[in-house]
């Protein structure tokens, strides 16, 4: 009984040192006990500071950020494909057999002009569906890694262009999810084109291409640098369209979208880690105000 | 992000929920809030800041893969969250052993020595690595709830349902596990001798 009566004196005591109560006060509402208290008083705080000094590193949370959202658009992915295809697991079709089908398919649906008028369609309108079989079929066609590179990063750069669409009819959450697709879509086309993405900046240098793939990793880049500002440049025009309520979480879309580019370019091209640890905190800091993701990042670079 | 919830109650209860029905920010957002305190919780269990790093991010693709599956029971979303951090560290001593690795604090993440105290005259400075080292002595369950509460933060109740335990016993745990810890400080001599310890005990 004597033990459970100081169990919960010394919760009490601990409790109201993490609420920021004084300690000599703490241990003066009961001093019978105090003798006892007061060393495992000590320890407990000197465990908590030790808890206080743990710091993960920026790198290590926006890294783990991007790992979240690759898993959770590779997520919403399957959930995709499933509704689109019920009953047909592409995977298990063999590359020809698909490639047949991906050209009936083409023929059929340019021959009604119906992908003409699907390529500017956005998430949740009819002809989406269409759009999206015709971008699995791209995928699935592209015979090269550099081809499949390219592929997507086209797709990369188109869903920038329906987050933008999203933000100006106020489909906030639709344009986050088309980020987290635009983050994948990004981290596929580095993986085609040899180039390993950094897991730790800090220990492990950057994963190079192939001295073979090195002029396709010079072409992914031009593009995506050329990418990188088509799609900020989309997002910035409807900032200002943006209600007051949204604008914190559409400044974060911009801000995210231009770190996976430049996560990747900075990869393709040979990676100045401190830019790219810079930019995170950069990004971290920002958050929250208003502001631009690429102003901050520009202003204390 | 964590400015815009406070980590009510109420507040996680709706990010769950939409988190469950697919929503992407609210995913960033559970991820900010809870980030600092799995990797707290992580680096106490384990001796690498790269390993902790590793482990904290597997965390939350874990919290997406499944988050389907929670249920409010009466046991608050902290507790599932650190269940899966408890069950990765435990899946990464299974398949390492317990072999040691790079001391925590000479990696990445910035461990500085933590002051015990302002007073002068009981000032002792302890690091992540003495506690660490200092916490194999205890029970599974005792080092379980000391890190839950001095590592994580968590309240009683949220330490209480991710050990599965009441309150009473959590607080008993406590209170071992303390009691302990500081003895197998002194008996290691960790804290660069057992003088600091008696500057403690002589208040």
């Amino acid at each position: 009984m004597k033990d459970f009566h100081f169990d919960n004196i010394l919760n009490d005591c601990l409790e109201r040192l993490a609420a920021g109560e004084d300690f000599a006060e703490c241990v003066a509402r009961y001093p019978e006990h105090a003798e006892e208290l007061v060393p495992l008083l000590r320890m407990a705080q000197s465990a908590r500071r030790v808890s206080q000094a743990v710091m993960p590193s920026a790198d290590a949370r926006a890294r783990g950020l991007m790992q979240m959202q690759k898993a959770l658009a590779a997520r919403s992915g399957q959930r995709r494909r499933l509704l689109q295809f019920p009953r047909i697991s592409w995977r298990a079709i063999s590359t020809p057999i698909a490639a047949a089908f991906a050209v009936v398919f083409l023929m059929i649906a340019a021959a009604g002009g119906t992908t003409v008028v699907s390529a500017n369609s956005i998430p949740g309108e009819p002809l989406y569906r269409v759009k999206s079989m015709r971008e699995n079929v791209e995928e699935r066609i592209a015979r090269s890694d550099e081809h499949k590179a390219q592929v997507h990063a086209r797709l990369a750069r188109e869903r920038g262009r329906e987050m933008r669409e999203l933000i100006v009819k106020g489909r906030i959450h639709d344009a986050e999810m088309a980020s987290f697709r635009l983050q994948h879509h990004l981290s596929e086309s580095a993986n085609y084109i040899g180039v390993a993405l950094p897991s730790h900046y800090i220990e492990m240098p950057r994963v190079s291409a192939h001295q073979s793939q090195q002029a396709d990793a010079v072409a992914l880049r031009q593009r995506l640098t050329h990418d990188e500002a088509y799609v900020k440049g989309q997002l910035i025009a409807v900032m200002k369209q943006v209600p007051e309520p949204h604008k914190q979480r559409v400044w974060r879309l911009a801000y995210q979208s231009d770190l996976g580019y430049s996560v990747v370019i900075i990869a393709l091209e040979g990676g100045n880690q401190t830019a790219v640890s810079g930019y995170y905190m950069v990004g971290t800091v920002s958050e929250g105000s208003n502001a631009g993701a690429t102003e901050h990042a520009e202003g204390h670079d | 992000m964590q400015a815009e919830i406070d980590g009510g109650q109420s507040d996680i209860t709706a990010l769950v929920k939409q988190a469950q029905a697919g929503g992407a920010a609210a995913f960033s957002a559970l991820y900010e809030h809870y980030y600092d305190s799995i990797f707290r919780y992580v680096s106490f269990r384990t001796s690498s800041a790269v390993d902790a790093e590793d482990i904290t991010a597997e965390v939350f693709v874990r919290m997406i893969e499944s988050i389907h599956r929670f249920k409010w029971q009466g046991h608050p979303f902290s507790s599932w969250l650190f269940r899966i951090a408890h069950n990765l560290v435990v899946d990464f001593y299974r398949k390492r052993g317990r072999r040691p690795t790079v001391p925590l604090d000479s990696v990445s993440s910035v461990m500085q020595a933590a002051s015990v105290d302002a007073d002068a005259n009981l000032d002792i400075e302890l690091t992540l690595e003495e506690v660490r080292r200092a916490m194999e002595g205890l029970t599974e369950l005792q080092r379980e709830v000391i890190t839950l509460r001095f590592g994580a933060g968590l309240s009683i109740a949220e330490t209480a349902s991710a050990v599965g335990k009441k309150g009473n016993a959590v607080k008993a745990l406590q209170h071992a596990g303390i009691k302990k810890l500081r003895r197998e400080l002194t008996a290691t001599d960790m804290m660069d001798g057992i003088g600091r310890l008696k500057k403690l005990t002589t208040n």
